[in-house]
Parts: C-alpha cells; sequence; structure tokens
C-alpha cells in the first residue's frame, strides 16, 4: 500500500469518524439559524428572549 | 510527435562473441565491438563514420565529420533493466514529421537485443516480435490481453547513428512506421520493402532507467502532462482509482451502516405538539408548548409544521428554551404553496409543510416557543391553522452524505485527472 493509498483510507477513517460522532453529539451541520443566548424560562411566568 | 519511436528490422542472435578492438578506418580512433558475430555495423563514436564490421577486413562504409553525439546514455554503460543485466552497444536519432527521439541498442550474450527509446523525457524497452501470427491489432485484435488502438502511419527518417547495429543502418534510412497503442504497451510496426517487423515497447519509469545506467534524470517538464508523446505512459489516476476502489467501495458500505445504526440507536420519537393559529392578535401571537424531555446529553431535534395552503405563505419564528439554564435555540422557517394557470398550462410551486431543524441541544428540559405569521394573496393573514410536530433526538441524512462526500472526493478527483490524460494525449 502505498501513500496515496494510505492517505485516502485516513480520509475515509475521518469521515466515518465524522459521521458517528456528528450523529450522536445530534450535530447537523447548515442547521438553519440556530443561535444561542441566555435567558429565562418560557415557562413559569419567567422572561425569555425571543427576536423576531 | 505524430509518430512514436519505432524498431528498426532484427536478425536472429546469434551465440555471443568476445568483445574485441579494431582501429576507426577514417580516424584510427579504437572501437569496442562488443556483439561480434552479430553487429553489421558499427558507427565511430570519435568521428561518426560508418564501417562495415560484418566483413573479416572493417571497411569504412560513410564518412561523417561531425562531433559524436553527446549521448543520453554513453556508450558501452551496463545497466539493470527489468531485472537483466544489458550492455549499451548503439545508438541513433530518428525522426518524423515534427518530432525526433532517440533510440539506444541494448545488447546482452545471451538474451539478444532491446531497444531503449527516449522521447520527450520518456523512456520505453522494446524487443522484436518473432511470433507474429496472432497479431493483428488492426483488426482491432487484443495481443496480451490489450486491445491496441492505432496511431499515426508516417515515414521515418534516421538522423544519425553511434555504436554497432546488427543491420546495415545509415543515415537518411526511412521505412514505414504505425504504432498501436494500450498504455503501457505499445506496439511498433515497421515496413521496409518487402519486410515487416513488429516489436512490443513497454513503458519505463524514468529513474528507473536513470538508476540502472548511472545517468542524470533527463528533463520532463511536461512528463506529467499526456500529449502525443506519452501514448505509452501509463494513466497514473486510473492506476490509482485502481489501487483505492476497494476501500471507497468498504468505506460507502461502512457509512451507510453506520448512518442506519445511527438511526435505530438514536430511538427517535415524534411527538404531536398541536395546532397553531394564524389568525391571531398581538395578545397571543406568541404560544408556548411543552416541557419536552431531552435525555441524550447532546441530540438534535426536528420541528415539522403543515398547514392547508392556497395561494398562501407561512412563516415560523421561535426556538427551544431550556427550562433550567435559560438558553435559547431558535429557528426560524417559512414555506408557501401557489398555483395556477396559465398558458402552458396548470403550474405549482412550493410546498404546504416544512421542517427545520435544532442541532446540538444539550440534554433538559425544554419549551417550545412559536410565533407565526401569514398571508394570502390579498396580504391578509390565514385563518387557517398550522399543525405541529417535534422529533426529539432526531438523526438527519446531511452528515451521511457530507460523509459520502468526503469519500468520493478523491476518487472524483482521480476520474477528472484520468479522463483529462486520455483527452490530452489524444489515444
Amino acid at each position: 500500500m502505498n501513500f496515496r493509498s494510505t492517505g485516502y483510507l485516513a480520509v475515509c477513517a475521518l469521515a466515518l469518524i465524522y459521521l458517528v460522532t456528528s450523529n450522536a453529539r445530534g450535530y447537523i451541520p447548515f442547521a438553519g439559524s440556530t443561535t444561542r443566548s441566555s435567558g429565562g424560562s418560557a415557562s413559569g411566568g419567567r422572561v425569555f428572549i425571543f427576536h423576531k | 510527435m505524430s509518430v512514436p519511436p519505432p524498431v528498426p528490422p532484427s536478425r536472429p542472435s546469434e551465440p555471443p562473441g568476445r568483445p574485441k578492438m579494431v582501429a576507426c578506418p577514417a580516424c584510427g580512433a579504437s572501437l569496442t565491438l562488443r556483439a561480434l558475430g552479430q553487429s553489421v555495423t558499427a558507427a565511430c563514436p570519435s568521428c561518426g563514420s560508418l564501417i562495415d564490421v560484418a566483413r573479416p577486413d572493417i571497411q569504412l562504409i560513410r564518412q561523417y565529420t561531425e562531433q559524436t553525439r553527446q549521448l543520453r546514455i554513453p556508450l558501452g554503460s551496463r545497466g539493470k533493466v527489468r531485472g537483466q543485466l544489458w550492455q549499451l552497444i548503439g545508438a541513433m536519432q530518428r525522426s518524423a514529421a515534427d518530432a525526433a527521439w532517440e533510440e539506444y541498442l541494448l545488447f546482452n550474450p545471451y538474451l539478444g537485443f532491446r531497444w531503449l527509446v527516449y522521447a520527450d523525457g520518456r523512456w520505453s524497452l522494446g524487443h522484436m516480435l518473432r511470433d507474429t501470427s496472432a497479431l493483428h491489432p488492426e483488426k482491432g485484435q487484443p495481443y496480451l490481453g490489450h486491445l491496441f488502438r492505432q496511431l499515426d502511419s508516417g515515414t521515418v527518417t534516421v538522423g544519425w547513428v553511434v555504436g554497432e547495429f546488427y543491420w546495415r543502418v545509415t543515415t537518411g534510412e526511412q521505412v514505414l512506421a504505425t504504432d498501436f497503442a494500450a498504455p503501457p504497451l505499445m506496439l511498433s510496426r515497421e515496413k521496409s520493402g518487402s519486410e515487416v517487423v513488429w516489436t512490443l515497447l513497454e513503458y519505463l519509469q524514468p529513474q528507473e532507467v536513470e538508476t540502472a545506467f548511472r545517468i542524470a534524470g533527463a528533463e520532463r517538464s511536461n512528463a506529467n502532462i499526456a500529449d502525443s508523446d506519452g501514448v505509452q505512459q501509463p494513466n497514473q489516476a486510473w492506476a490509482t482509482l485502481r489501487q483505492i476502489r476497494r476501500t471507497v467501495f468498504y468505506a460507502l458500505v461502512a457509512a451507510f451502516l453506520l448512518q442506519i445504526i445511527g438511526e435505530i440507536a438514536a430511538r427517535s420519537t415524534t411527538i404531536d405538539v398541536g395546532t397553531y393559529d394564524l389568525q391571531h392578535d398581538s395578545a397571543d401571537e406568541t404560544r408556548i408548548y411543552g416541557p419536552y424531555i431531552l435525555r441524550p446529553s447532546r441530540s438534535a431535534a426536528q420541528l415539522l409544521a403543515t398547514a392547508p395552503l392556497d395561494n398562501a405563505w407561512v412563516q415560523l419564528q421561535g426556538s427551544l428554551e431550556n427550562t433550567t439554564t435559560g438558553q435559547s435555540y431558535r429557528f426560524d422557517g417559512s414555506f408557501q404553496y401557489y398555483h395556477g394557470v396559465d398558458s402552458d398550462g396548470s403550474w405549482h410551486e412550493g410546498a404546504s409543510s416544512s421542517s427545520v431543524y435544532l442541532s446540538g441541544l444539550p440534554a433538559g428540559t425544554y419549551d417550545l416557543v412559536v410565533d407565526g405569521i401569514s398571508g394570502d394573496q390579498n396580504g391578509q393573514p390565514l385563518s387557517s391553522q398550522v399543525a405541529l410536530k417535534l422529533q426529539l433526538n432526531a438523526v438527519c441524512w446531511r452528515n451521511f452524505w457530507l460523509s459520502v462526500a468526503l469519500i468520493l472526493a478523491y476518487p472524483v478527483y482521480l476520474i477528472y485527472q484520468g479522463v483529462r490524460f486520455e483527452r490530452e494525449r489524444r489515444l
């Protein structure tokens, strides 16, 4: 197995590792406009931050 | 070049003779005849004169005033090519149309003659075929399991010669050559009068020749780019593709299986959240649903919205609010559905449903906050409702397709390179 084959094998391994870990961690690329901010809870009468 | 280098007629090899020193009849310089008994002609390395060495009394055939050529491999050099030891005994330059190349005659007393052909930084090793009964590449018949394609045909002329040869070669000698290529092999057919000679040439890596004869590397500025000179050059992209094709297959299968396993292991659940009234005032514009519990340390969620749209649009904004930490994971999505009839007939566009993903949500309890607006053709809010569903622990196929793209990127690049290579050398 030469350098190119070994290198490609490593790329495949990375691709599979990415697939497993991203699925396991619920990571979804290009998942819309998801952002995070701190604020209160929406329930219980507390304040929540919401931007239209 | 239009016609790749052919190989001159051969005579059957005979038992090896010992090297012999003779004096050049023209300049008196010493010549070493290394294939004595088989060589017919020798060119003096000092003055370039052609000498008849087939006769006991060495005679001058033609005297040249040109200086000895600067050979890429010196006469008398020994080197191992393809596991066999060869000695270089002669060299000549030949040309056709707008190209010229060099042919170096190798000799091994037990194996006979071979040709090292040099053209534009590329080397190939050739030997004359004696049994040509099964050789019909011009009729599309495969040879040695390869299908050869016919290249250009043309007249090949000898430019200069140095050293010994097994036929009476002279400057200006011409043959009609036709070549057939099946990289890394090439068949060369030469016609001279009634005589037809076939030669099989195999591409050699330049380093192989340079190492064998301990010579400096020739210029190979365009050796990586195929052109008509590279008809024998193996397509490196295809070769690499063949090497990795199993890896590609197994990686794709593994990715698919891992995605399926991920889907099963995620145990996604879809919750019927309820409906959102598109007809509302500012007081009840924002609706809160939940709470919903996410148990995995990190997971994704998908909100699905469906509404009976008729030439209308809906936009939903909102967030998943962590009731403990207060962190907000926002989304924004819209969908529309229009239809009608025009001169081309009926048409429609859009959809009456949509979905949006929320990525990497930490474990916890969440409220779903939704705020929506809508409009019909008249700009009025819709009086209908949007049905909402929330899929927890969602697994998205985007990661799978990204992995597939990563796996296929290099093979696709190789295919591009391989096709480009073949186009450029115009086989």
